[in-house]
C-alpha cells in the first residue's frame, strides 16, 4: 500500500523528461525515481525539495499524503 | 589499462578522472552474497569438524582457501564501497534498502540460532568446541549474516528494476 500518491510522472510527462535524466539531474539511480513514482519510497526532503525544483513547483504539489 | 596503472589511479586521480568499474550495484551485491557465503559455509563446516579437518592431508589447502577469501571480501569492501558512494551508485534509496535487508537478516539469524540452542537444549546434547573452533564459529556467524543482507539487498533491488516499464 502506498505511504503517499505523487505528481512525479504527470510533470515528467508534461515536460518530456525520462527517468534516467530525471535521476541524473537530481543525483540519484533510475530505480529510485521509480519507486517514488509508485510511492513505494518515502523520499528525504533534501530529494523531494530538489526534485520540485526541477520542475519548478513545490513538494506540496508534488507528493500528497493520505491524510489530506 | 593494466591493473598497476588502475591501483595507481585509484590512489593518485580524483574519482571524476580516474578509471571507475563499471560493475552495477546489483552484480556488486550478488557477487557479495556469493563470496560471504562461501566463506560462511567454510568457517562452519570447520568450526563445526574442525578437529576432523585437522587430520585431513588437504587441511593445508582448505587454510589457504580461508585466508583467500578473507582477502577477497576485505578488498572488495575497501575497493568498492568508497567508489560507490562517489559514484552515486548508491544513493538514499539503496542505503534505505540495506537499512531494511540488515533489519531483516539479523531477525532471520536470531530466529535461526533461537531454534538451534533450542533443538540443542532439548536433545540435551552437550558440545564441547575449543577456542579455536568458537571463533571460526562466530566468524561462520558473521559472515552468515552478511550473506543474508546482499542476498537481500540483491533481490530488493533486481525487484524494483524488474517493476519498470516506461523508456
Amino acid at each position: 500500500m502506498p505511504e503517499f500518491t505523487t505528481r512525479l510522472k504527470e510533470y515528467r510527462a508534461k515536460t518530456g523528461m525520462k527517468q534516467g535524466e530525471l535521476a541524473e539531474l537530481v543525483g540519484v539511480r533510475r530505480e529510485t525515481i521509480i519507486r517514488l513514482e509508485k510511492g513505494l519510497y518515502n523520499p528525504s526532503l533534501k530529494l523531494a525539495m530538489d526534485i520540485a525544483r526541477v520542475f519548478g513547483t513545490t513538494v506540496e504539489e508534488l507528493f500528497i499524503f493520505g491524510e489530506e | 589499462m593494466n591493473i598497476k596503472q588502475a591501483v595507481v589511479d585509484y590512489f593518485t586521480k580524483s574519482p571524476d578522472t580516474a578509471h571507475k568499474p563499471e560493475m552495477p550495484l546489483e552484480k556488486r551485491w550478488l557477487g557479495e552474497a556469493i563470496c560471504y557465503g562461501l566463506a560462511a559455509v567454510l568457517f562452519t563446516v570447520i568450526g563445526i569438524f574442525g578437529e576432523s579437518i585437522k587430520k585431513l592431508p588437504a587441511f593445508d589447502v582448505i587454510s589457504v582457501v580461508m585466508i583467500a577469501i578473507i582477502c577477497v571480501t576485505c578488498i572488495f569492501v575497501m575497493f568498492y564501497t568508497d567508489r560507490y558512494k562517489k559514484d552515486k551508485k548508491e544513493d538514499e534509496m539503496t542505503r534505505s534498502l540495506q537499512d531494511q535487508a540488515s533489519g531483516r537478516a539479523a531477525k532471520v539469524m536470531l530466529a535461526v540460532m533461537l531454534v538451534i540452542v533450542m533443538i540443542m537444549g532439548i536433545s540435551r546434547k552437550e558440545i564441547v568446541l575449543s577456542y579455536h573452533n568458537s571463533i571460526q564459529i562466530v566468524c561462520g556467524v558473521v559472515y552468515w549474516f552478511s550473506c543474508l543482507r546482499s542476498a537481500i539487498c540483491y533481490n530488493s533491488l533486481r525487484k524494483v528494476s524488474a517493476e519498470d516499464e516506461e523508456e
